[in-house]
């Protein structure tokens, strides 16, 4: 049995308004523990939804969610163990800050759990070091740290719990390249350390392709494709019709198709360098 | 959910009561609301709230949705009936507990509460009509416009408006904010839907600290952006749209002006309905 596993859910808003929306229709898929799995799609496609569905924020309507062999919404204990078990990091988290000082609002999560105070400050400083963020800033409010900082500290602050399961919703957006980069070393920090499963947002398919064991490709409330980037990046022409930003070198190799060149699938920027070199003739690129 | 609040929603359609003047809307829901505070008597509450059920009809809201907003105000129509009915002694006693007291149920006391639920309600299904069926921005309009003649007494009616205008905007921002703060927060384990009351008020802390300095960041960013386009507050700017008054509205405050007449004519020149009441008791 897999480590999450999620069985015909379907889930919709406003209903019996002007203004329904169908953001889930029978969606089924399932997760091993420690992968690494990256969820794209484009707004409005379900991701948010499923996400927020995983710990139990939101009841599907119809189908169930099963972590680790329980159904996470079957009664009030499943529940709140899910919310601990599978933490959640939502878009912007850096607004939600609300501590005095950042240790206070690391602590949160922990303390909600029931920790006692000194595992509270270890599971804190764990976290700390997982964002690297610096032991001093601990004393400071969260508010008088800069952009990148508050990101951190409210990454930190799901961090502290110790998830199973790291689920973070574009953790990059509005961030300069550096920051970004920062960020997602964090969560391989996060993912090889604990060995936990992580389940990443985003809408960058370079970003999904280089770090994670599968993608899955939502759209209009359905799966799309869910398999290893490889399989993912054989669908290109698909992927742009749905929308997707797909990679500059897979433009690339779908514009190559098109004029009647056959050159393998590539998800990586040396992979594509590899082909388009052996299309012109020459061995392999530089 | 808090998104199912519908309190203050527009709901856009074409109906005849969509197309009306938003000033005329204001004017006619304050003369219904004057007119049924004249009814003392069944006879013309029932011409109210029978107006108030075909201007519902004619506005093609969904019943649902004017039961939802009925269901918010349940609370308040059963307790000050409640009220009523303990509080008015007149007429004959129906139900008297204790001998040596004077606590009683009265004709007079269910009369009164009956008449005051049905007042109550008439005046939410017929005011609920107006925020359903008019944008916000047309409704700060419409107050811009009726309250100008305050410009004489120095009051700054334009920036009256534009607050208005802005805190309407941000409603729907501010509900959706607090929905993801406390989806956050309860991702972090908050106990915001369960657990003791005081742990539930602390939890809340969590929820109302981000969001105000959200809405202050908001705030300043909006200043900012309006000042970059130059904003002066009062200056004589001409409008996209012009609001005129038609041949519908004209024949709208004819309509509900023959209604107040009605209630006023049907309280003070008509039979008493005690006798009505009471046929419908027995």
């Amino acid at each position: 049995m897999s480590f999450i596993e999620i069985k015909n859910v379907s889930f919709g808003y406003g209903h019996k308004t002007p203004f329904e929306v169908q953001a889930l229709s029978d969606v089924s898929l399932s997760v091993e523990k420690g992968e690494f799995i990256s969820v794209i799609g484009h707004t409005g496609s379900g991701k948010s939804t499923l996400m927020q569905m995983l710990n139990g924020l939101i009841k599907p309507e119809s189908g169930e969610i099963r972590l680790d062999g329980k159904n996470i919404n079957a009664n009030k204990k499943n529940i709140s163990e899910a919310r601990f078990r599978v933490g959640l990091c939502f878009q912007y988290p850096e607004y939600q800050l609300f501590g005095e000082t950042c240790y206070e609002d690391i602590a949160f999560g922990p303390r909600n759990m029931g920790l006692n105070e000194e595992e509270v400050k270890n599971r804190v400083m764990q976290a700390i070091s997982f964002v690297r963020l610096k032991p001093e800033k601990l004393q400071k409010s969260p508010f008088d740290l800069s952009g990148g900082q508050k990101r951190r500290c409210a990454i930190a602050g799901v961090m502290a719990m110790l998830p199973d399961v790291l689920i973070l919703d574009e953790p990059t957006a509005g961030l300069d390249p550096a920051g970004r980069e920062a960020i997602l070393g964090m969560i391989g920090n996060y993912h090889k350390q604990t060995g936990a499963t992580v389940i990443h947002v985003t809408h960058s398919m370079e970003i999904a392709a280089a770090m994670s064991e599968r993608i899955l490709v939502l759209n209009h409330g359905t799966v799309a494709y869910f398999g290893t980037p490889k399989e993912i990046f054989s669908h290109g022409e698909e992927l742009v019709s749905m929308g997707l930003n797909v990679p500059a070198f897979t433009k690339i190799i779908l514009e190559l198709k098109k004029r009647g060149f056959h050159p393998e699938e590539a998800y990586t920027v040396e992979a594509a360098a590899d082909q388009i070199a052996s299309l012109l003739g020459g061995g392999t690129a530089l | 959910m808090i998104r199912d609040i519908t309190i203050g929603q527009f709901f856009p359609g074409k109906s005849l009561i969509h197309k009306l003047d938003p000033r005329a809307k204001i004017l006619l829901t304050i003369l219904y609301i004057v007119s049924l505070f004249i009814c003392r008597n069944f006879f013309s509450l029932i011409l109210m709230l029978g107006f108030a059920i075909a201007c519902v009809l004619i506005s093609a809201i969904s019943p649902g949705l004017i039961w939802k907003s009925l269901r918010s105000i349940i609370f308040i129509v059963l307790f000050t009936s409640a009220l009523q009915l303990f509080y008015n002694n007149d007429g004959d006693v129906l139900w008297k507990p204790f001998e040596d007291h004077k606590f009683c149920i009265t004709t007079g006391g269910v009369y009164s509460a009956v008449f005051l639920a049905v007042r109550i309600i008439s005046l939410i299904l017929f005011t609920s009509l107006l925020t359903y069926t008019t944008s916000p921005n047309m409704l700060t309009d419409a107050i811009e416009r009726l309250l100008s003649p305050l410009k004489l007494f120095r009051i700054k009616v334009h920036s009256l408006a534009m607050m208005m205008t802005i805190a309407l905007r941000f409603i729907p921002t501010l509900i959706n904010e607090i929905d993801i703060i406390m989806s956050a927060q309860k991702a972090r384990g908050a106990s915001l839907d369960n657990g003791s009351i005081a742990k539930r008020m602390k939890a809340m802390t969590s929820v109302f600290i981000p969001l105000f300095v959200s809405a202050f960041r908001r705030a300043a960013d909006l200043a900012v952006a309006m000042e970059c386009r130059c904003y002066t507050d009062g200056a004589n700017r001409t409008r996209l749209k012009v609001m005129r008054f038609s041949i519908l509205d004209y024949l709208a405050f004819a309509v509900v002006i023959l209604l107040c007449f009605a209630a006023i004519f049907t309280t003070y020149y008509h039979f008493s309905d005690s006798l009505l009441f009471k046929a419908v008791l027995k």
